[in-house]
């Protein structure tokens, strides 16, 4: 590819010089945003009385301190990753999927619910078992959404965030009741059995925590920058969340290509359950997500909906989460204000993102020229 | 397309740079960066919940608090820990060489015992554990023997033979509480009717009065409750209905005088503090530890002038009884 | 010659490396119609927005009334009582048309609005300058040259000594513009002076008393109107000589490629919006397709390519009958299609050219193998479209949103036309595209004409279709009434049948 002259004519140096100061800024502005945030961060670790400084060590330890330390900090990254993907490929199709939260949820379920069954199954073929368990289970609740949107016209939106709800009371009733383990304890916490070792993914860079769930997640990423820059179905999908009216005029099955779009998303949102639970919590428990299917909206956003930048967006709030973990309980900073850090991080990066993407910095300088002028 | 490849040779970078600054000496296992530190005495303590809920979260705080202040040590903590972070909160403290790490809660039960073995240096207790190992304990209150007594004040205060339990949620601690204020009245008078009720909810005060009003329907004079908020509800309907109170986790009698006969005091900061004052002794053990009517932790609130001078003997009599292990009361099964 | 009303003396102004203004002196005298004339991106409409205030020019100076002035944003212009109407409307379709007048007005009452005092003002002003209007009527509800009017009564109401009109023209058909320039002529009768951007030399010709025109960001001078004439202005705009004889040769139609049978089309909530189309479309033939706009043409079009199903009626391609016609069965039985909305239904904006390119064909060897779309393949076949359609770019990845109108139209040809093995559906093709570029697109579609490829031309342009037609069907209401010889004698009749007069059917 590298071999064919991009156009008749070599782009002039105007226009050289206008592409790299676009790569200078792709690299710059994510730095920038986080240092920003780092700073009013620290007047606030400051009020609380503790030294910003010696925080912020506490913070970077936590990240890079060891390997373990950066193991941690790839685990977290793990499900946000897989989910991101997943949204980047439907924002690009123009379809607003809020649901991936109860998308984790049921793929969780149904993927535990599999690694649970104690059947005598090999881990080559229990794993892609349960994990294709929690592709199915997301995708079925990506489908109604997706179909509703697709042929009745209904939001997206609304109907994704229902159905989150939905889905957590779902699983809360599966972990209190049919699939809750050892019921007849009285002590048992609402939790199914722990998921057989078959079913569970192998850890693959002792003694950190990292599990085989990151390599898939890199494979995931790498699958779905070919499906959506280099196949037909991505230029397709693409089309539709670019213009609807183009897409349907070059004769495109708009409907099917958001519905596929909607299931994929789901799906790879129940992967991302499923492999938190094989991977790190070994058990489903009621309400066992912090959030994750709606950080993964802004690592989506962060990321530009593209599989690379959201690998770094979600390594990053990865990142993030472990250091301030370690913030938090080494240098004695409140999770509140840890909380408080950690989403300003998230809305400068995110908003930079966003400026990056909509004007270039030139024109930004121009109009700040001509407001001194 | 060549944006798009800067992107993939930026992610290559990152990673790499991650694992570059991982220090050099990289220790092979967390374990042995334990070794190299902690000649100090450190007590560090998971909560899944924040420290200020005024509820259990709270009162294991109180623990943490006394235990810095009394026995003079550093602490840290980590609060509002979910459930995806409960075995990392863990590690990450053991890690750092502190000698005693706590965890807030039955949930840090399979936790620990995954982490434990990892930190044979580090000693684990876990309030409400159901593991034990060399290097991990649990504690809890013995709350049956408490609400024992409370049975035994509410049969020997009730005029109609019909009592009550009011509890929250439907788990082992407030199933236990129910089940020892049972015991308790049947010991009095074996024939004493005893209503148990769970609200579904700590902290709704409507259901509180509504469940109440029902028993004082049905002729229950005395209720004793294992609710947060919800008591507001319950002491409101009392009050009207004419039936006497027992108070649960601390001394109620301020809030209503005229009704509350006793409370049932579960201090579990209590239990925190003297384990991890044994700990630091040098005497811990990986059993499970009990805190009993003898360790102070659980007791019945001073008596006031509504409950007469007999009853008072006869509560402290059963109590002696219950120290001297004539009366043997049944601990629920984990 | 009396002082001068307006003077921008050298104004400059600079976007990035480009010189959008490269010292342009402009002048307006009191009580005349200024035509600023120039092809798209001659830095028309730059400068006018200079004017109101909208940019800060880099250099220049502006004398209003003979006194220098600065103007940081329209508020200042609007207090200097310089108004300005957009190309594109800038009204709120939800409110009534007093609803729009009120918006941004101040009241003399605040917090309250003036409505009574503004409805009496509007009688007044509706007498005064010839603009009867119904204030009660929401603004959506209104035809493209009332909703006009409300802009100009909205200028008029904040005090204009001065009206910019943008490309006023580009919106309305042919009797609303006769309309519309009797209410300019009325408005310099009551003192208005008004400046009037457009890029089409008959209007200039015949509304305007002066004209300056732009080429390159450059002013390249000012002449009396009574002493231009097009080709004059032609070559001032393109810097060359133009031929401005638009006809082309006529006739070679053959056997039938298109016919519509009884074809009609009803839609929800809308009823009937095409009746029972009855026409026939030849190899090498174009047939022109002529009315006001919203008549059925784009109905038309979308139902013949497949992207609405029709209703009744039956529709056959070379004899054959194509039921249930999709766009994807239209492509395979050779048909092109040159949309009216190029923006929004024709391109993928944020897509490159060459993906642009392949918006049709991107499934189908050999731009696809196995699913995969063959980057080499996709870009030697932009390279050869950019070149035989002349495609001015950066190169073949800039997106095709960055180009301009007539550009992005070349883009849309080259695909289109590689399509378009029998027949080529071609709306509004020349629409807001500038001389250059609309000429360029004429030659493209009577090249395919001549290969005896069957054109479907619809078209609110009429010296478009009279110059580049074979014959010429009238839509009215949904209804052909009737097929004219595309020739200038056919003009009066044309018009005729525009406003619902039937006509004998000639062809």
């Amino acid at each position: 590819m590298e071999n064919v002259p991009s156009s008749g004519s070599p782009p002039s140096p105007a226009l050289r010089r206008a592409r790299w100061f676009g790569y200078l800024q792709i690299i710059l502005m994510p730095f920038g945003a986080v240092l920003a945030a780092l700073i009013v961060g620290a007047i606030l670790i400051a009020l609380t009385g503790v030294d910003p400084l010696f925080a912020y060590q506490k913070m970077w330890e936590g990240i890079a301190k060891s390997n373990y330390q950066v193991g941690l900090v790839l685990v977290k990254a793990t499900p946000l990753l897989i989910i991101g993907l997943g949204l980047g490929f439907v924002f690009n199709s123009g379809v607003f999927n809020i649901g991936a939260e109860g998308q984790l949820y049921m793929g969780a379920l149904l993927g535990t619910a599999i690694a649970i069954q104690n059947w005598g199954l090999p881990a080559w073929l229990h794993i892609p078992l349960s994990l294709l368990g929690g592709f199915v289970g997301g995708g079925l609740w990506g489908l109604l959404p997706g179909y509703l949107k697709a042929r009745h016209n209904i939001n997206e939106v609304i109907t994704t965030i229902l159905l989150n709800y939905i889905a957590i009371y779902i699983v809360s009733y599966f972990t209190h009741g049919p699939l809750r383990d050892n019921p007849l304890a009285e002590a048992a916490l609402p939790q199914t059995p722990e998921v057989q070792a078959s079913a569970q993914l192998p850890l693959i860079w002792p003694p950190t925590r990292l599990h085989a769930g990151f390599l898939l997640g890199l494979g995931l990423a790498l699958t779905l920058y070919l499906v959506t820059y280099r196949m037909a179905f991505g230029y397709k999908a693409r089309a539709v969340g670019s213009s609807l009216a183009a897409a349907h005029y070059a004769g495109m099955n708009t409907t099917l290509i958001m519905v596929i779009v909607m299931v994929v998303s789901g799906g790879l949102a129940g992967v991302a359950g499923t492999v938190e639970i094989l991977g790190v919590q070994h058990r489903l428990r009621d309400m066992f997500s912090p959030g994750l299917g709606y950080s993964a909206i802004a690592i989506a956003l962060m990321g530009n909906n593209h599989p690379f930048g959201i690998l770094l967006a979600a390594m990053l709030f990865g990142a993030l989460q472990v250091g301030a973990n370690n913030m938090q309980a080494l240098a004695g900073v409140p999770v509140t204000i840890v909380d408080v850090i950690q989403a300003m991080v998230i809305f400068f990066v995110a908003v930079s993102a966003m400026i990056r993407w909509r004007a270039p910095l030139l024109s930004l300088f121009r109009r700040a020229e001509e407001a001194s002028g | 397309m060549f944006r798009k490849s800067l992107l993939a040779l930026l992610t290559l970078v990152l990673i790499l740079s991650l694992a570059a600054c991982a220090s050099p000496q990289t220790p092979a296992s967390p374990a042995t960066e334990a070794v190299e530190e902690a000649p100090a005495f450190r007590v560090a303590m998971v909560f899944p919940g924040a420290v200020n809920d005024k509820s259990w979260n709270q009162a294991g705080f109180t623990g943490l608090e006394r235990i810095k202040n009394e026995l003079g040590v550093e602490t840290a903590y980590l609060e509002q820990v979910p459930s995806t972070d409960w075995e990392e909160s863990l590690r990450t403290f053991a890690s750092q060489g502190y000698s005693l790490v706590l965890g807030h809660g039955d949930q840090f039960s399979e936790p620990s015992k995954k982490v434990a073995p990892e930190f044979p240096d580090t000693k684990f207790i876990v309030v409400n554990g159901a593991n034990t190992a060399p290097n991990l304990a649990s504690i809890a209150l013995f709350d049956e023997q408490v609400s024992f007594l409370a049975g035994v004040v509410a049969a020997k205060m009730s005029q109609s033979g019909k009592v009550g339990y009011i509890g929250g949620l439907e788990i082992p601690p407030v199933i236990r509480n129910g089940k020892g204020f049972e015991q308790g009245a049947k010991y009095v008078n074996p024939d004493i009717q005893v209503s148990i009720t769970y609200l579904g909810d700590f902290n709704d005060a409507a259901k509180g009065k509504e469940a109440t009003l029902a028993m004082a329907e049905n002729g229950v004079d005395v209720i004793f409750y294992y609710v947060d908020n919800a008591m507001l509800g319950i002491q409101e309907a009392a009050k009207g209905a004419n039936v006497k109170l027992i108070g649960c986790i601390f001394d109620q009698y301020e809030m209503a005088p005229d009704l509350i006969l006793t409370s049932a005091i579960q201090d579990i900061s209590t239990a925190i503090f003297e384990a991890a004052k044994t700990t630091k002794e040098g005497k811990f053990e990986g059993k499970a530890y009990l805190f009993g009517l003898d360790s102070g932790a659980i007791a019945l609130a001073p008596f006031r002038e509504n409950v007469p001078a007999d009853v008072v003997a006869f509560v402290n009599q059963v109590q002696q009884d219950i120290l001297s292990g004539k009366i043997t009361i049944e601990r629920m099964s984990q | 010659m009396p002082a001068p009303l307006l003077e921008m003396r050298q104004i400059v102004k600079t976007f990035g490396s480009l010189r959008a203004n490269d010292h342009v002196d402009f002048e307006v005298q009191s009580g005349e119609i200024h035509a600023l004339l120039g092809e798209n991106g001659a830095g028309k409409t730059t400068l006018m927005n200079v004017l109101y205030g909208l940019y800060q020019p880099d250099g220049g100076e502006i004398y209003w009334k003979g006194e220098k002035i600065t103007l940081h944003s329209p508020r200042d212009a609007i207090r200097h009582r310089i108004g300005m109407i957009h190309q594109h409307l800038m009204l709120v379709p939800n409110f009534t048309v007093l609803e729009n007048i009120l918006v941004g007005l101040p009241s003399p009452k605040e917090p309250f609005l003036p409505i009574q005092e503004t409805l009496t003002r509007l009688e007044d002003f509706a007498a005064q300058y010839g603009l009867p209007i119904d204030p009660t009527l929401k603004v959506k509800q209104l035809p493209l040259g009332l909703q006009q009017r409300v802009e100009i009564l909205k200028a008029l109401f904040r005090g204009a000594d001065l009206l910019i009109l943008d490309e006023p023209t580009a919106v309305l058909s042919p009797l609303e513009v006769e309309e519309f320039f009797a209410v300019l002529k009325n408005l310099v009768g009551k003192g208005v002076s008004i400046i009037f951007i457009s890029h089409k030399l008959d209007e200039v010709l015949r509304i305007s008393d002066r004209i300056t025109v732009l080429r390159q960001g450059k002013r390249i001078g000012t002449i009396e109107t009574r002493q231009a004439t097009q080709p004059i202005l032609a070559e001032m705009m393109v810097g060359r000589a133009v031929a401005l004889d638009h006809s082309f040769p006529k006739g070679g139609a053959a056997q039938p490629i298109l016919e519509l049978k009884g074809v009609s089309l009803t839609r929800p909530k809308v009823g009937r919006v095409l009746k029972e189309i009855t026409l026939t479309l030849h190899s090498g033939e174009i047939l022109g397709i002529a009315g006001i706009d919203g008549n059925g043409q784009e109905e038309l079009a979308d139902v013949v390519c497949g992207l609405i199903p029709y209703s009744a009626g039956q529709m056959f391609i070379e004899g054959r009958s194509i039921l249930n016609p999709t766009p994807r069965k239209m492509k395979a039985a050779g048909l092109g299609y040159v949309p009216a909305d190029r923006q929004r239904v024709g391109l993928v904006k944020n897509f490159s050219i060459a993906h642009n390119l392949v918006l049709k064909s991107f499934d189908a060897p050999p731009f696809n193998a196995y699913g995969f779309l063959r980057e080499k393949v996709v870009r030697l076949n932009a390279q050869q479209i950019i070149a035989e359609f002349d495609i001015r770019a950066a190169d073949l990845l800039q997106p095709v949103g960055e180009l301009s109108g007539g550009n992005q139209q070349k883009v849309i040809l080259g695909r289109e036309l590689k399509l378009a093995q029998r027949l080529l559906v071609a709306v509004h093709p020349t629409r807001g595209l500038d001389v250059g570029a609309t000429e360029s697109v004429r030659q493209f579609l009577h090249a395919q004409k001549q290969k005896g490829i069957g054109i479907l031309l619809i078209s609110a342009d009429l010296d478009e279709l009279l110059a580049m037609s074979d014959r010429i069907a009238v839509l009215f209401r949904g209804e052909i009434l009737g097929v004219v010889p595309g020739e200038a004698a056919s003009l009066p009749a044309i018009s005729r049948m525009m406003l619902g007069e039937r006509l004998e059917a000639t062809a």
